[in-house]
């Protein structure tokens, strides 16, 4: 049984494949991609969500596909989409980020699990999806990656035309 | 315009102390944040939206499926399925949001309502495919049990030339020598039913060269269908397996016996 632990220590770079474009999903962007690590069974993938009409409300994260159950989101990193709560009882509002506790990482990934139920403030430099990319990468140990800083950016032009065009909104640039 | 102090006021003299009202834009959306935490300890995700003409406009913003996109496919019967969801409780699915307008009076009732559609989603929605994908796995292992026993003898989903989409295909039609073919549907539920009758019934009007002029049904489980529909069933395409775990070993055995 291999543990939510030895998955986020894993080395991991991202795959370099150029076709992995930024799909509109009405209401929100998704991106996704695969992300490598030698020697561990499954795959990766790095996944950004970020909503259309409060485009502060994204996440980033990275889910674990095991060959033999459903995928587990391991790590999460969101922006501001409200209040979140643990299961302590403690709050934090603001961006944050799921983050599996000392018994999570002894144990193997919960199946369609949308991210650790923990969750710990971020500082506020993590309002944007670049900040929270190095969260991200920092605490699942992978690699810089040109891909994702393009999906970065390709989602912000696709939120400034969408704002310009579509929602008359306001465009807080995350 | 909406008062946002009169507004947090109001709710939450119903919902209490711990809710609070966030301007997310100001004049166009603000967030109510109900105490009601999601499985993953992330507020529920409720938006309200003046609309000009006084009513309001309660919505997730498509933060429900944004969540479920993180380890689902956004497929058509995810989708589907999410919409009827939404439908039960007074809502719908627009453009990727789980909304609904109503009267300001209303607003207390659509915001629970909200709440219990994105309490529901992950979990009914895990039900529901992992229901339908099991009914589909069922025929499939059934059609290839099917094109083994009946090697070279067996056409495998058919349907009519002319039917170009296959919208009428009977999950496999058997020819057993000189004698007429036999079409074979398989029936997991009241839905499938009906499309075995449909299906016999669009043949039968077409009555076309090599077409099957016999039907019958391979059941999962007769009795798992409502009484109306097995009593269709019945009469169109007879039902020589009625639960298919007792007969598993040897339906096709009886399927050449009957089909012969």
């Amino acid at each position: 049984m291999i543990t939510v632990g030895e998955l986020l220590q894993a080395p991991k770079c991202v795959h370099s494949v150029p076709k992995h474009r930024v799909k509109a999903q009405m209401s929100h962007l998704q991106w996704d991609c695969d992300v490598e690590a030698q020697g561990v069974p499954g795959r990766f993938i790095v996944g950004l969500r970020v909503n259309v009409a409060l485009p502060e409300s994204f996440s980033f994260f990275l889910r674990y596909d095991a060959p033999d159950s459903a995928p587990a989101v391991l790590l999460r990193v969101n922006g501001d989409h409200g209040l979140h709560k643990n299961p302590d009882g403690s709050t934090c509002a603001g961006p944050h980020v799921h983050t599996p506790t000392q018994s999570q990482l002894s144990a193997a990934p919960t199946p369609l699990a949308s991210g650790p139920k923990y969750a710990a403030a971020l500082p506020a430099p993590c309002q944007t999806m670049s900040a929270a990319w190095e969260e991200m990468r920092a605490r699942a140990c992978i690699t810089p990656s040109k891909e994702v800083d393009s999906a970065i950016e390709g989602v912000n032009k696709k939120l400034a035309k969408l704002a310009v065009d579509q929602l008359n909104l306001p465009l807080v640039s995350p | 315009m909406m008062e946002i102090e009169s507004l947090t006021r109001d709710l939450q003299a119903r919902f209490g102390a711990g809710l609070s009202v966030e301007t997310r834009r100001p004049h166009s959306v603000y967030q109510i944040q109900v105490p009601a935490f999601l499985a993953d300890g992330d507020i529920a995700q409720v938006f309200v939206c003046p609309a000009p003409d006084g009513r309001v406009r309660i919505t997730d913003l498509g933060a429900t499926r944004m969540r479920l996109s993180y380890t689902r496919q956004l497929t058509g019967r995810l989708e589907l399925t999410l919409e009827g969801i939404a439908q039960r409780h007074g809502f719908s699915l627009v453009s990727g949001e789980i909304q609904t307008t109503t009267a300001s009076g209303e607003l207390v009732a659509g915001i629970i309502g909200l709440i219990q559609v994105e309490s529901a989603a992950e979990v009914a929605i895990d039900t529901a495919v992992r229901r339908a994908e099991s009914s589909e796995s069922f025929a499939q292992a059934v059609r290839e049990s099917l094109q083994l026993a009946f090697k070279g003898q067996a056409d495998i989903q058919y349907h009519l030339p002319d039917d170009v989409e296959g919208l009428y295909t009977a999950d496999a039609v058997l020819r057993l020598g000189q004698k007429r073919a036999a079409g074979i549907c398989i029936v997991t539920t009241d839905g499938t039913a009906d499309r075995a009758v449909m299906t016999k019934l669009y043949f039968d009007a077409r009555a076309k060269k090599n077409a099957p002029t016999r039907w019958f049904s391979i059941a999962r489980n007769i009795n798992a269908l409502g009484e109306r529909a097995r009593s269709r069933l019945i009469k169109e395409a007879p039902v020589v397996v009625p639960v298919f775990d007792e007969e598993k070993q040897t339906f096709t055995d009886k399927l050449r016996l009957y089909a012969a």
